[in-house]
């Protein structure tokens, strides 16, 4: 069991830099989930991690210790590859077993937490079979297996559960979330998928280009995004954005679209204070787009009008593609709303609900 | 029912008289002569060695009149087989099994990009397939290092072919590169994992290497000649000279020491080629 840190870690191939000044603490038996789009650098931030690539400059600790020329196996980590990386030629018993014999634990125990990893992964009546003959899921789990039986002080994962269908995808993501309840250990985990990064982290670490954006649990993310970018990221249709221009009139703020005006709340009035009368970028997420006669009762619902472009019924939800003139927007709205494309309808943005970003830096403002 | 049954039987019963399939007809004919191309000459060299040296005399290309396996009686003594077979059998696996060991072990490194200049380690070896041999500075440097006519720098000679670090090399990159990391990881050593991971999955690639390369040694008559004077370290294939007399050479008891030859490295292929066999038709599937 251990914390991990970076400290000012870069990495660098060449003269492209891939990961600029990452910080981050995480804490003993915390559950931290990388994730932000492909190439973003997730994975390597976690292979320096594992010791499998260097580490250009800047310190990475595992416990108190710095693990910078520590090597892999001697880091106290376990890690599941995406591609499972299970031994070809070996049986799953002897897959889990292989890490185990080569720090010499002794026969009985290396059966004993074997046994035991399969008993808790379901994977009892297929120790004998070689990877080629299990599916998918089962692979993975053996994966998972045999960074169990190592028990490390940190589990290292890298999309696990890309290679599983979108059904198994959902059910196996549980059960790491399970895993981790009953280790109690340290699990890093890295996903593109911002779903996976909700419903598993206890914090989620966005990444973009090689910069953190921000650390915090699901819900400060999905609440107070600090930029632009994780604001967009996390939530799923994504946020809606306006350039627009914020008002002040009459001792109230407005935001200013050009299509059209809302009232900002009254207790935001001092944050954005700073902003009036300068360029910004107002956000709203589609489900906090009602239609009129179905909103909630005590939001405060600015009106405006707009065109529907698209209609998407869902089953529990709707989502509407809608157009106010300069801008596109979605709103998910209330199922019972008798919407069609091409209709010029009411809807409500729930200002209480509202972000608003500085336009040149992209940071929220707060 | 029992009509219809009827009318189709007639129906197929004479179209299968009526159509010979002339292309499947030309392809077995076009077959046969390969095979026979190929065939032959091992039916004549089975042939052979079982006649009596009069009896190939008279009519060489006649079928034996019967089995005289006295050819490889004298074949085994006059060839000194026994000697010599020892010789042979130290050659060729000292040889393949210190060309294949360092070979895979070379190959992983330079396969996985491990090695600064892997790749143009690489081209030498490419470049080295198309050159002549280079008979004369290795002789030279054999006769330098004090190394002529001794086991040791005849065993040298085979230490190095560049088709068989060209296979492996290739053959290595299909092995995931997750499971070095995974290997190390688990805290696995360069050599432990050369030898109970890389191995076993380039199984197919060793195999045909090792008898590729086996064979060339087991079979190779030019170099002992050069290389070997003392007539306790010649191989089999050099025995095999005694047969060729000036007044005509004893060509029964040089067929059966052939035949002979080639039963160590025909059992050698039996007991490889189910990996040969399966790497081939795996990399079929895998995709
Ligand atoms: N060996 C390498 N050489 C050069 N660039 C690399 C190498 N490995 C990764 N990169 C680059 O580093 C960036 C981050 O990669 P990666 O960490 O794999 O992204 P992610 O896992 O977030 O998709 C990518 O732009 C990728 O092209
Ligand atoms: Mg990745």
């Amino acid at each position: 069991m251990a914390s991990v840190t970076y400290r000012n870690v870069y990495k660098r191939y060449g003269d492209v830099t891939v990961i600029t000044d990452l910080n981050m603490e995480i804490a003993d038996k915390e559950f931290v989930v990388f994730v932000g789009p492909s190439g973003c650098g997730k994975s390597t931030s976690l292979r320096m991690l594992a010791g499998l690539e260097d580490i250009s400059e800047g310190e990475i600790f595992i416990g108190d210790r710095v693990v910078n020329d520590v090597p892999p196996k001697d880091r106290d980590i376990a890690m599941v590859f995406q591609s499972y990386a299970l031994y070809p030629h070996m049986s799953v018993y002897d897959n889990m077993a292989f890490g185990l014999k080569l720090r010499k634990t002794p026969k009985a125990e290396i059966d004993r937490r074997v046994k035991e990893a399969a008993t808790i992964l379901g994977l009892e009546n297929l120790l004998d079979r070689k990877p080629k003959a299990l599916s998918g899921g089962q692979r993975q789990r053996v994966a998972v297996g045999r960074a169990i039986v190592r028990e490390p002080a940190v589990f290292l994962m890298d999309e696990p559960l890309s290679n599983l269908d979108a059904k198994l995808r959902v059910t196996a993501r549980a059960e790491i979330s399970k895993l981790h309840q009953r280790l109690g250990t340290t699990f890093i985990y890295v996903t593109h998928d911002q779903v996976e990064a909700m419903t598993m982290g206890d914090r989620i670490a966005v990444m973009s280009d090689g910069l953190l954006q921000q650390i915090d649990s699901p819900r400060n993310l999905y609440n107070a995004p600090n930029n632009v970018f994780v604001a967009g990221f996390i939530g799923s249709p994504s946020m809606n954005f306006f350039d627009a221009i914020l008002v002040g009139e009459e001792n109230r703020l407005f935001v200013d679209t050009g299509d059209f005006r809302v009232a900002v709340p009254e207790s935001r009035k001092t944050a954005y204070s700073s902003h009036v009368g300068k360029e910004v970028i107002f956000g709203i997420r589609p489900e906090h787009v009602h239609a009129p006669e179905y909103a909630p009762p005590n939001i405060m619902g600015e009106p405006l009008s707009a065109t529907i472009e698209i209609v998407e019924l869902l089953g529990h939800e709707l989502h509407l593609f809608m157009n106010s003139g300069k801008f596109s927007f979605v709103g998910t709205v209330d199922t019972r709303m008798d919407a069609h494309a091409g209709n010029r309808v009411e809807v409500l943005f729930d200002m209480n609900n509202m972000h608003l970003f500085d336009k040149k830096t992209e940071l929220a403002i707060r | 029912m029992s009509t219809i049954t009827e009318s189709n039987l007639k129906h197929t019963r004479s179209k299968g008289i009526a159509r010979i399939d002339w292309v499947k007809v030309g392809s077995y004919l076009i077959l046969l002569v390969f095979a026979a191309v190929y065939v032959g000459p091992l039916f004549m060299l089975v042939n052979t060695a079982f006649k009596t040296l009069p009896e190939f005399f008279r009519a060489p290309t006649a079928l034996a009149t019967g089995l005289n396996f006295q050819n490889f009686v004298d074949a085994w003594r006059l060839a000194k087989f026994p000697t010599y077979l020892v010789n042979s059998v130290i050659y060729t696996t000292v040889a393949t099994f210190i060309y294949v060991v360092t070979t895979v072990f070379v190959a992983f490194p330079i396969a996985r990009g491990y090695y600064k200049f892997g790749k143009y380690i690489l081209l030498l070896y490419v470049i080295a397939l198309f050159l002549p041999p280079a008979l004369i500075p290795q002789f030279q440097l054999i006769l330098n290092l004090g190394l002529y006519n001794t086991r040791i720098g005849y065993i040298l000679l085979f230490l190095i072919n560049p088709i068989g670090m060209i296979i492996i090399v290739n053959y290595i990159k299909t092995v995931p590169r997750e499971l070095d990391e995974s290997a190390a990881m688990d805290g696995c050593s360069y050599f432990r994992f050369i030898l109970t991971i890389v191995l076993p999955l380039i199984k197919p690639a060793v195999a045909t290497v090792t008898v590729l390369h086996a064979i060339g040694i087991w079979n190779e008559l030019i170099l002992p000649t050069i290389y070997l004077t003392n007539d306790a370290l010649y191989p089999v294939t050099r025995g095999l000279i005694v047969f060729q007399g000036v007044y005509g050479s004893n060509w029964p008891a040089l067929a059966a020491a052939v035949l002979i030859l080639m039963i160590p490295m025909l059992i050698l292929f039996m007991f490889l080629q189910r990996y040969i066999i399966a790497g081939l038709t795996e990399g079929a599937v895998k995709g």
